[in-house]
């Protein structure tokens, strides 16, 4: 469903992303882990058309995203790390207008908005004005505006940010059943547990290069490590902190 | 203290690296911006050397003009800096992002009031002491006073603009522990933008034209010298004004007074700002931290009910448009530049009534009346279309803002999204455009060809300056800038101004020359140009207004689709 083939993007003479390949099936749910900085949200932008990619191509659902954009959005829904959305539109108002782009019927549309609402919790706040949301709010709105319009393929980046338990439970449970219903999704998150719980398949990507990517399984014999904790494996890969260095801080 | 430096250490590196950030085509831009900075301070240093020297010449009354002249730019400073203080402090003491970081470290709290404090005087300042230094400058010159009568003026500025900052922070502090910030600064905002459109309106009402005639002048100079505000000697704009008039006149012991009471009050105000800040301030941050919330009533109509009015409309439009008007609506910042729209509408509709047309001789007049009525009513009605569409069409790519990528990642096209636009900003400006030049013509009671042939320009106006509008605004987009007027004044914004003028003298030219041959040929009998100059015309003016109309929007999608985020 998605092909990322030999990618790289740069700023200047900083190599965000450097030829990276990845291969996501139809159905499947990758993760995308990595250090800050290490090009996860550079990935996911080129993925979207938010950013050119320099080199490479990337396809998703068969089109590539340089020569046919709009073939690849409207397979897609794209959740961001920081929700900006329209400030002075309520949340009702801004589903509909999401609605209307992606021409969505009347019936159709009232009926889910009245479900995500009540889903997210949100149907309180249904009426107030985003600027007045708080930044988890922001995000589960979102996320129900990209359900709404039901795309083939999630590129979520970081969708724990600013949920409460309750709501980031919610959300884990959206995806299973986005996964158990054949849709794609690349999540990027710095949340191992999101990944172990939820990943049919994981990345992991530092200073713009992929140094994993496989199944837990496999990742894991990457590493090379007897733990069996996600947090372990990704920190063989990726280079453990000197604890006691950190400690001596601390004191 | 220390607390102090390390916030104003902070505050300067943030400048510097905001001064020293290189982008694409800076070197440009900031070329374009320091131009028209100078030509703005020349004009200013210009304008008061010649009124001075003028008023000089003046036997008796010459000097007490020159220095009731400084009493009343003293006095316009101050109303001036009350309004844009107390906005400024709103927006940097209550609204600033980094507030919380500041508010919930160990710093002493006035610390961070007189780091707020320089911020907020910086910020609403700097515009007066920019115009302050060429008015100086021109009475240094004009009054021959020597370097350091200019720099005891700038000095005293200084004094003034610490003056009239604290005591609008102590005032706005006040009244932010007992209103809510962000109403109080559209209260404010509407109210100043109010007071300025009325004195800009009022002022076009006086008929400054008529100063550049000695007679009309004269009788100027004997108002200003009945007008006794400007020596109010209890406002700090007194003391000021009497502090620099006594140093040019050698009068040491007001020189001294004056000073002295700047100083003092400086001083106190400052000690005053304070003191409230401690006992206020956070009263205020809490009642605004508390009050953000913007209760928000189902409207019945939205763009399903006018899809299903228009069914035959198949593109996005419809939604663009309810979601770009519903933001329009509630966005506070709009009203102001509402206020200022209908104040340059007012003096335009005043200018056309009250053309000098009068003064013209005779046979000038009855030959080429229609002529002329013709290029100055275009020439003010282009500059008004344009006007409008910097702050209504230039900013409305830009006023996506941040949420842009919503529809960057959507199946809406950037073709589509710009079109959508540009036809929400053509018709109003068509509707605005076609009434203002309807009345203006009803008002200049020009004849029936005239009247169709300026309405048929301005549709053409209309529709390029709409192209000009949206095109430049998205080549240049500024989604991180939330005020449309800070929009429209960015450098994208100049040159969208500066073309604008371009295609409207270019326009007026080109369509002139036939105008100018139907009336030569009516008026006169015979026409100055041959038939092929005037096709020529004719051809050039459709060609420039097909490549104004297509390759703006062209261009601006092409950059918008190549913008990353």
């Amino acid at each position: 469903m998605i092909s990322i083939e030999n990618i790289t993007k740069q700023y200047g003479k900083f190599t965000a992303v450097d030829q990276i390949n990845l291969h996501i099936k139809k159905g499947e749910i990758f993760g995308f882990l990595g250090p800050n900085g290490a090009g996860k949200t550079t990935t996911l932008k080129m993925m979207t058309g938010l950013l050119k990619i320099n080199t490479g191509r990337i396809s998703i659902g068969g089109f590539d995203i340089a020569k046919a954009p709009l073939e690849v959005k409207k397979l897609i829904g794209y959740i961001p790390d920081r929700p900006y959305i329209y400030e002075k539109l309520s949340g009702k108002e801004f589903l509909d207008f999401i609605a209307g782009i992606y021409h969505i019927s009347y019936e159709k549309k009232e009926a889910k908005i009245k479900n995500l609402f009540q889903l997210f919790e949100l149907d309180k706040w249904a009426d107030e004005l985003i600027e007045s949301y708080s930044l988890g709010m922001k995000q589960k709105l979102v996320m129900a505006a990209n359900i709404l319009h039901d795309p083939e393929v999630y590129i979520v980046d970081e969708p724990m940010v600013g949920l409460d338990p309750k709501s980031a439970r919610i959300v884990k449970e959206i995806f299973i059943d986005l996964g158990k219903a054949g849709k794609t999704l690349f999540i990027s998150t710095h949340s191992l547990e999101i990944v172990e719980t939820l990943c049919n398949s994981i990345g992991i990507i530092m200073n713009g290069k992929i140094i994993a990517k496989g199944t837990l399984k496999e990742v894991k014999e990457m590493a090379k490590t007897e733990k069996t904790g996600l947090e372990d494996i990704f920190l063989s890969l990726t280079g453990a902190p000197d604890l006691s260095n950190v400690l001596a801080h601390i004191k | 203290m220390k607390d102090l430096i390390i916030m104003l250490r902070m505050s300067w590196a943030g400048f510097l690296n905001g001064a020293s950030k290189k982008e694409k085509g800076s070197a440009a831009k900031r070329l374009v911006l320091g131009g028209i900075a100078l030509i703005f301070l020349v004009s200013i240093f210009s304008i008061f050397y010649h009124l001075l020297h003028y008023f000089n010449t003046i036997p008796m009354f010459g000097n007490i003009l020159v220095w009731k002249l400084l009493g009343m730019v003293f006095l316009s400073f101050m109303f001036m800096l009350l309004f844009s203080n107390i906005i400024i402090t709103i927006s940097t003491f209550y609204l600033s992002d980094d507030m919380p970081l500041l508010l919930s470290g160990p710093l002493e709290l006035p610390a961070i009031i007189i780091s707020r404090f320089i911020h907020t005087i910086i910020n609403s300042s700097w515009m007066v002491l920019a115009m302050g230094i060429p008015i100086f400058a021109a009475y240094t010159f004009a009054l021959k006073g020597g370097i350091f009568a200019f720099f005891f003026a700038i000095f005293i500025l200084v004094l003034f603009l610490i003056i009239i900052a604290s005591l609008s922070i102590t005032f706005a502090i006040g009244l932010i522990s007992i209103f809510p910030a962000r109403r109080m600064r559209d209260l404010f905002m509407l109210l100043s933008i109010s007071v300025i459109s009325f004195i800009v309106v009022m002022f076009r009402m006086l008929k400054p034209e008529r100063f550049t005639n000695q007679h009309e002048l004269a009788g100027f100079s004997e108002f200003m010298k009945t007008f006794e505000a400007p020596d109010a000697p209890y406002l700090p704009s007194g003391w000021a004004t009497n502090a620099i008039t006594a140093l040019f006149e050698n009068k040491n012991l007001a020189v001294y007074v004056n000073t002295g009471y700047l100083i003092l009050a400086a001083a106190i105000f400052v000690l005053f700002m304070v003191f409230t800040g401690k006992k206020l301030f956070m009263k205020g941050w809490w009642n605004t931290s508390e009050n953000q919330l913007q209760k928000y009533k189902k409207k019945k109509l939205d763009a399903y009910d006018l899809r299903r009015i228009f069914p035959f409309v198949k593109s996005n439009i419809i939604e663009v448009a309810v979601k770009d008007i519903k933001s329009f609506v509630r966005d506070s910042s709009q009203w102001p530049q509402l206020m200022m729209l209908l104040s340059v509408v007012i003096i335009y509709l005043f200018n056309v009534t009250n053309l000098p047309l009068d003064r013209l001789p005779a046979n000038i007049y009855a030959k080429y009346i229609n002529d002329i009525i013709f290029f100055l009513n275009m020439g003010f009605a282009g500059f008004i279309i344009a006007a409008v569409a910097a702050r209504f069409v230039f900013s409305s790519i830009s006023l996506e803002g941040k949420a842009f990528w919503v529809i960057r990642t959507s199946p809406l096209s950037i073709r589509k999204f710009i079109w959508e636009k540009y036809w929400m900003s053509f018709f109003p400006l068509l509707i605005l455009s076609e009434i203002l030049i309807a009345l203006s013509v009803f008002f200049l009671r020009i004849d029936a060809f005239m009247a169709l042939v300026s309405m048929g320009t301005v549709f053409f106006f209309s529709l390029c300056i709409a192209a000009l509008g949206i095109g430049i605004g998205a080549i240049y987009p500024k989604f991180k800038v939330d005020s449309s007027a800070d929009i429209a004044a960015s450098y994208g914004g100049i040159i969208y101004m500066i073309f604008s003028m371009l295609y409207i003298g270019v326009s007026i030219v080109l369509i002139a020359v036939p105008v100018n041959a139907y009336y030569a040929g009516r008026v006169m009998g015979a026409v100055h140009f041959n038939q092929t100059y005037i096709i020529s015309a004719i051809c050039v003016f459709f060609l420039i207004q097909l490549a104004t109309f297509v390759l703006p929007m062209y261009l601006g999608e092409k950059s918008l689709n190549e913008l990353e985020l």
